[in-house]
């Protein structure tokens, strides 16, 4: 019984060439981590699977059990394989990818019984770091950097000493440190790697700031969705804005030159929809044409720069309207709307000029008309019949549409998240029967309204308003500050804005999305919880201006705030190798100090000042000296009453070998601080010198 | 330290004798590196940028400590027991350092074997590296490979050092060699016996009434509660004459042989002996130094 | 500690330019040690020992040990008084608080040892009676290194009897030339006041074995320990004992020296004699034990 027990506890000592425990569950542990964010993206039987495999070889290497047999491993791994390709379909991703990768690392860990296989797990762990940054670069996830690079260095480290242990004489390989699970948990490996990891960081910052950048991507990007990520869409019904309410992730963030604007102009300019086919808004067919003349740069206009979080589509937003922006391949369409050629992958920033009181499309093609009049027929009777009831009472546009919004706003209409789906006649069901919702509700509604009375109207969506970030002088705009407003074509004033939310509810407009949770919703935010994460944002702000959004343009900037002119790729590449060479040099003494000693005393300290001063002379204390007689020597070599000296290094040995006195130290720091070594005899020396020859 | 010549310790690892080159696993890593800096640069991560060039600064950083794992390293002396032809010496290296600094995960290589060591900055360490021996004489270890991959197996850094020491091979002892030539000729062994009076202490026994008072051991008696004698040994001892030249075997090498097995019995039946090689003769004499004195002579013998 | 510097400079009156012999001398006496002196006839040792003596304000003693000296010619006899009827203890010439064991491998290794046990026991059993040795109780022992005709060296294991071995050597060519200017020692010697008493050097002794030793120190004690034994040159390493034997002798050099804390200094001047005589290097490294004691002082970091 007991024996069984022991068998079973006993660590196992393993044999020359073995891998040890403490290596292997390193390496585990680097896995782990390093595929945890793939992981939770996975089919959760897929995850499951690589979680039970990393299991199986901790209980394998505590058990001692033997590795899979060959065509098990083989069958596993393609049973794997297919489970991936039909999670994932056919569709050929970064997410495919990673999840391959992941699975093929856990299939590996089945033979994984050499110190190749081992050292090959660990290195690739700093890989799957390195993907995850392709789906999320958010600032926690700084933190997973910092473990996984940790953990994969460890891991390296402990399968370093498996190789060293294993060149050991059979005598040293025995001892507890060197193996068996007594090395696990220590911390001085530990502090070791984290030491390792910290020392790498100045050359990782000089090769960060210093790379040079890609102004164009090599290849392009697979036009893929990203999973889970928010964000307006190209389309518009009932419920697709609300969804984006709850996330109070940051959209985007702005720097303007001067002033921000009042939030009643803090329109942020998304997909314009015109088509309407009952239910769905959607984009028109012309809508990715580039515009001819764009607005023009007036005195009124807005100049700032974006920090556009990754959405996976080609959406540039900007501010009504955009001029020009710096954003490499972008254009403004005929909606002006800025978009990119390819989808928003990474944190990206960009500067735009905008002007606000721009005249737009004075005249209307008649294809535009067409489509900017265009409802489906035989929908929503009561609001093509109210339409024309208003059109009788008001032959202005501009009347009927005030007399409309005044509607709005004394009718009891109400402003709320709820979603109500709506049924054939949604417009009619939304005016005249539910009268609460959210603002694409009210957009949808309204441009029916408008296109029934004649006016051609569309929607855009957007965002709207924005946290004015005092301490950070930045508005922050966030997912649930989403919205959707119309602009109705108006002759001799082009497309005039026109938010109808904006009659319901103006404390949406001016005071931005939270107002109207407060009153609106039992979605309670504490103030002090708001509070907290727009502090965190604003770190996370300086993170993404500093980390993530630096690019070949900010490394320019950078240079030339340092001072530097204007270079071209291979002169920053240049200027990278000549600090990397210079850094080489402290961080050779950084790392080299003579350490893993006791700290220094008081008395040390100051003794080690009085040996540096002599050193800058080129006078070294040789390690088997005592202070004493390196004192002595430097006074015969002086030839010289450096009485000072000596008696500092008596002073130092009664410090340091003797009973400690506090007046003594105090002494002794002093004449420690004053002393200066006479440089080698200007007037003695030589003299000296020229009469040994004579 | 001379690099194309042997040189006598001590010696001590320049900066110029320190070679560097990453090993199969660095070049994998790079690989890896590669691939990730591409894949960062061209989605233009910056996070991904920032991982690569961590591993990055691992990478060069461990290329630092393995370089400086070696620099500055002293090699104090090399000994090794001598050993027969066909065992395996070990060369023992003494090694410490300049700057009290610690080095761990050093390894010296030889021909015929590779044995790793740390070096903790304040003590010498001793090294026992393997030799294999295959003729008597005197074997030069050759070129040391001293290596380390230290930290993380990135880089391997490697210096030589040829010491000039030389380890001594003592011939091997024949398997069934003939009887030691006792009493045999004229003079080629003679027996004495010596009667040494009482320079040889040899036990205590219970005292009996005929030994003399001066033999009694008071001091142990006092001990034992019993009245103890010393008791003495006169030693008888032998004399033979190993003569190569009366060796009965063929061949130089098989008579050596022969004689080193002799000397070797002689020694462990603790007999005089006489060593003749030709114009060489050693004793007659006895004990530890003599043998040695013998061996080597029969090792050095011809070459 | 006045009179300790009195008596330190009135020897050194004496034995001209040979300050680390009479500290290591001192040294020995405060440690509560014995000093053994390997030199040639006429450098002064009997004069070291006698001047020794008389400045403690002891009794001293010298035996003059020959090849037929017994043992009861150093400890002393017992003697069957008729008058009385029963034995009389008659104290040898060991029996004084300095002794100086002049030419001891001259003596037979029974007699050696009959010295070596009064050393080590500090007292002297005759007969079953135990008589203890006074107090203080030094013995300086003198070796004739090149006279090796008829003698018996100490063997090795005895030799650590002695806390310190060391020599005088020939003094420099000033200090010569005053010696054979100046009136003969012996002149000086009859004119010798004593600066101690016994019962001031038993104060001092004590006083030695209360001065402090630091962290540091005993880590440098410690390291130049395990260098002894991490050496390849070396058969085996510093016993516990002799490190013990360090730490004392360590703090008597500082007493000696005015120090009132055990500095490295101290360490660093009695490790050679201290050691040299407890280490035996291995035959085939060509090295001897005085070579690799300075190189392990050389190569150990002074914490």
């Amino acid at each position: 019984m007991t024996t069984a027990l022991e068998r079973w506890f006993r660590p196992r000592l393993p044999g020359p060439g073995e891998l040890t425990p403490a290596a292997v569950y390193w390496t585990l542990a680097a896995f782990l981590v390093a595929a945890f964010p793939h992981l939770m993206a996975m089919p959760p039987a897929l995850a499951a699977t690589v979680v039970a495999l990393i299991g199986w070889r901790g209980m394998a290497v505590w058990r001692g059990w033997r590795p899979v047999p060959g065509p098990v491993r083989v069958v596993l791994t393609l049973t794997l394989l297919a489970l991936v390709v039909i999670a994932f379909g056919a569709s050929w991703g970064r997410r495919l990818a990673t999840a391959l990768l992941c699975v093929m690392l856990a299939a590996k860990l089945m033979e994984m019984f050499r110190v190749r296989d081992l050292r090959m797990v660990a290195s690739v762990c700093f890989f799957l770091v390195a993907t995850q940054f392709l789906f999320n670069e958010r600032l926690v996830y700084l933190s997973y950097l910092v473990a996984g690079c940790w953990l994969a260095t460890q891991a390296l480290g402990q399968i370093q000493r498996i190789q060293v242990n294993q060149r050991r004489g059979q005598d040293r390989q025995a001892s507890p440190g060197a193996s068996g699970t007594s090395g696990l948990l220590s911390v001085q490996s530990l502090r070791q790697s984290g030491r390792l990891l910290v020392m790498a960081l100045p050359v990782a910052l000089i090769l960060f700031f210093l790379f040079p950048r890609l102004a164009q991507p090599l290849w392009g990007l697979p036009e893929e969705a990203m999973d889970g990520r928010t964000g307006l869409s190209d389309s518009m019904s009932p419920g697709s804005i609300s969804e984006l309410f709850l996330d109070h992730s940051p959209a985007f963030r702005v720097e303007f030159e001067g002033p921000p604007p009042p939030p009643q102009m803090r329109y942020w300019r998304g997909p314009v929809l015109w088509r309407f086919d009952g239910n769905t808004w959607q984009r028109a067919f012309f809508s990715d044409q580039r515009l001819s003349e764009p607005p023009l740069e007036t005195e009124a206009s807005i100049r700032y720069r974006m920090q556009l979080e990754p959405h996976e589509r080609r959406w540039l937003l900007a501010m009504d309207h955009p001029v020009s922006s710096t954003f490499p391949e972008s254009r403004i369409t005929v909606d002006h709307h800025l978009i990119s050629r390819r989808p928003v992958t990474t944190l990206s920033q960009y500067d735009v000029v905008s002007t606000p009181d721009a005249l737009i499309s004075p005249v209307l093609t008649d294809v535009q008309r067409n489509m900017a009049l265009h409802l489906p027929q035989e929908r929503n009777p009561r609001t093509r019949a109210l339409a024309e009831e208003l059109r009788q009472q008001y032959a202005d546009d501009q009347a009927l549409i005030n007399a409309v919004l005044r509607w709005f706003n004394e009718e009891p209409f109400y402003y709320s998240l709820s979603v109500t789906p709506l049924g054939r006649h949604g417009a009619d069901e939304f005016l005249f029967d539910l009268r609460t919702g959210y603002c694409e509700y009210y957009a949808s509604a309204f441009a029916i309204l408008m296109r029934s009375a004649g006016i051609p109207a569309r929607v855009v969506t957007g965002y709207q308003g924005g946290f004015w970030s005092e301490s950070g002088q930045y508005l922050l705009v966030r997912q649930s500050d989403a919205h959707a407003w119309n602009e109705v074509w108006l002759e001799g004033q082009g497309w005039v804005r026109v938010d109808p939310t904006a009659a319901v509810a103006p404390d949406r407009i001016r005071e931005g999305s939270r107002s109207v949770v407060e009153s609106g919703r039992a979605l309670r935010d504490a103030g002090w919880l708001m509070n907290l994460r727009n502090q965190y944002d604003r770190v996370q702000h300086l993170w993404n201006r500093w980390v993530l959004g630096f690019d070949a343009e900010r490394q320019q900037d950078f240079l030339q705030r340092l001072g530097l002119p204007e270079m071209t790729a291979t002169q920053i590449g240049l200027l990278m190798l000549a600090a990397l060479s210079l850094f080489l040099l402290p961080l050779t003494w950084f790392l080299f100090r003579v350490s893993g000693q006791r700290p220094l005393s008081r008395a040390e300290r100051a003794w080690k000042t009085v040996r540096r001063r002599l050193a800058r002379l080129g006078l070294h204390a040789q390690p088997s000296e005592t202070p004493r007689e390196f004192a002595g020597r430097i006074c015969r070599e002086l030839d010289s009453g450096e009485r000072q000296l000596v008696q500092l290094a008596i002073m130092f040995s009664q410090l340091h070998y003797g009973v400690p006195s506090a007046r003594l130290l105090e002494q002794f720091e002093r004449s420690a601080q004053l002393f200066r070594p006479l440089r080698r005899g200007k007037n003695r020396f030589p003299r000296l010198s020229f009469g040994r020859e004579l | 330290m001379k690099r194309r010549a042997p040189a006598n310790p001590p010696l001590t690892i320049q900066y110029r004798q320190v070679f560097i080159l990453p090993t199969r696993f660095g070049w994998t890593l790079a690989l890896l590196m590669f691939a990730m800096l591409m894949g960062s640069l061209n989605f233009n991560n910056n996070l991904g940028l920032l991982t690569t060039f961590i591993v990055a600064g691992l990478a060069l950083n461990s290329m630092l400590m393995a370089y400086h794992n070696l620099r500055g390293l002293r090699l104090l002396h090399c000994t090794a027991k001598p050993v027969h032809a066909g065992d395996t010496a070990r060369l023992v290296v003494t090694l410490s350092d300049q700057d009290g600094r610690s080095r761990p995960a050093l390894e010296i290589r030889s021909h015929d074997g590779l044995s790793g060591f740390d070096l903790d900055g304040i003590n010498l360490e001793t090294v026992e590296i393997p030799l294999r021996t295959h003729q008597r004489g005197w074997l030069s270890p050759g070129r040391l490979r001293i290596q380390t991959s230290h930290p993380i197996g990135l880089f391997e850094a490697w210096a030589w050092f040829w010491p000039a020491q030389r380890v001594l091979v003592w011939p091997r002892p024949a398997e069934n060699p003939p009887p030691l030539p006792r009493g045999a000729g004229d003079d080629g062994g003679r027996q004495i016996s010596r009667q040494t009076d009482s320079d040889n202490f040899h036990s205590l026994r219970n005292w009996r009434p005929e030994d003399p008072v001066h033999r009694i051991a008071w001091k142990a008696s006092q001990r034992h509660q019993a009245l103890l004698a010393r008791e003495f040994r006169a030693e008888v001892s032998e004399q033979v004459v190993l003569d190569l030249a009366r060796t009965p075997a063929s061949g130089l090498e098989q008579r050596i042989s022969v004689l080193t097995a002799w000397v070797m019995q002689a020694h462990r039946e603790g007999i005089d002996w006489t060593l003749n090689l030709g114009k060489q003769s050693i004793g007659p004499a006895h004990g530890e130094r003599h043998l040695n004195a013998c061996l080597r002579a029969l090792a050095e013998f011809g070459q | 500690m006045a009179a300790l510097g009195r008596a330190r400079s009135a020897v050194n009156q004496v034995i001209l330019g040979k300050a680390e012999v009479v500290d290591l001398a001192f040294s020995a006496l405060l440690a509560g040690g014995h000093l053994l002196l390997e030199d040639l006839p006429g450098v002064g040792k009997t004069t070291l020992a006698q001047a020794m003596s008389l400045s403690l304000g002891g009794d001293w003693q010298r035996i003059q040990f020959t090849n037929d000296m017994l043992p009861a010619d150093i400890v002393g006899v017992s003697i069957f008084q008729q008058a009385q009827e029963q034995f009389e203890f008659r104290p040898g010439p060991i029996f004084a608080n300095v002794v100086l064991a002049d030419e001891i491998n001259r003596a037979t290794p029974r007699t050696q040892s009959a010295l070596l046990e009064a050393m080590a026991e500090r007292q002297v059993t005759v007969d079953g009676q135990t008589f203890p040795l006074p107090e203080p109780f030094f013995v300086i022992a003198t070796q004739n290194p090149l006279d090796l005709v008829g003698t018996y060296p100490l063997p090795d294991s005895q030799l650590d009897r002695f806390l310190l071995r060391t020599s005088i050597g020939y003094p420099s060519a000033t200090e010569e030339r005053r010696l054979l200017v100046e009136p003969d020692r012996r002149d000086l010697l009859s004119r010798f006041e004593p600066s101690l008493d016994p019962g001031g050097v038993s104060d001092l002794m004590a006083l030695a074995t209360d001065l402090p030793v630091s962290e540091p120190l005993l880590d440098y004690i410690q390291n130049l320990i395990a260098a002894t034994r991490q050496h390849g040159g070396l058969k085996a390493g510093l016993s516990p004992r002799a490190g013990l034997a360090l730490v004392r002798a360590a703090r008597a050099w500082s007493l000696v020296n005015g120090l009132n804390y055990c500095a490295p200094e101290a360490v660093k001047a009695v490790f050679p004699s201290l050691a040299t005589h407890r280490l035996e290097t291995r035959p085939e490294s060509g090295l001897d034990s005085a070579a690799v004691v300075e190189e392990i002082l050389g190569t150990t970091r002074v914490p």
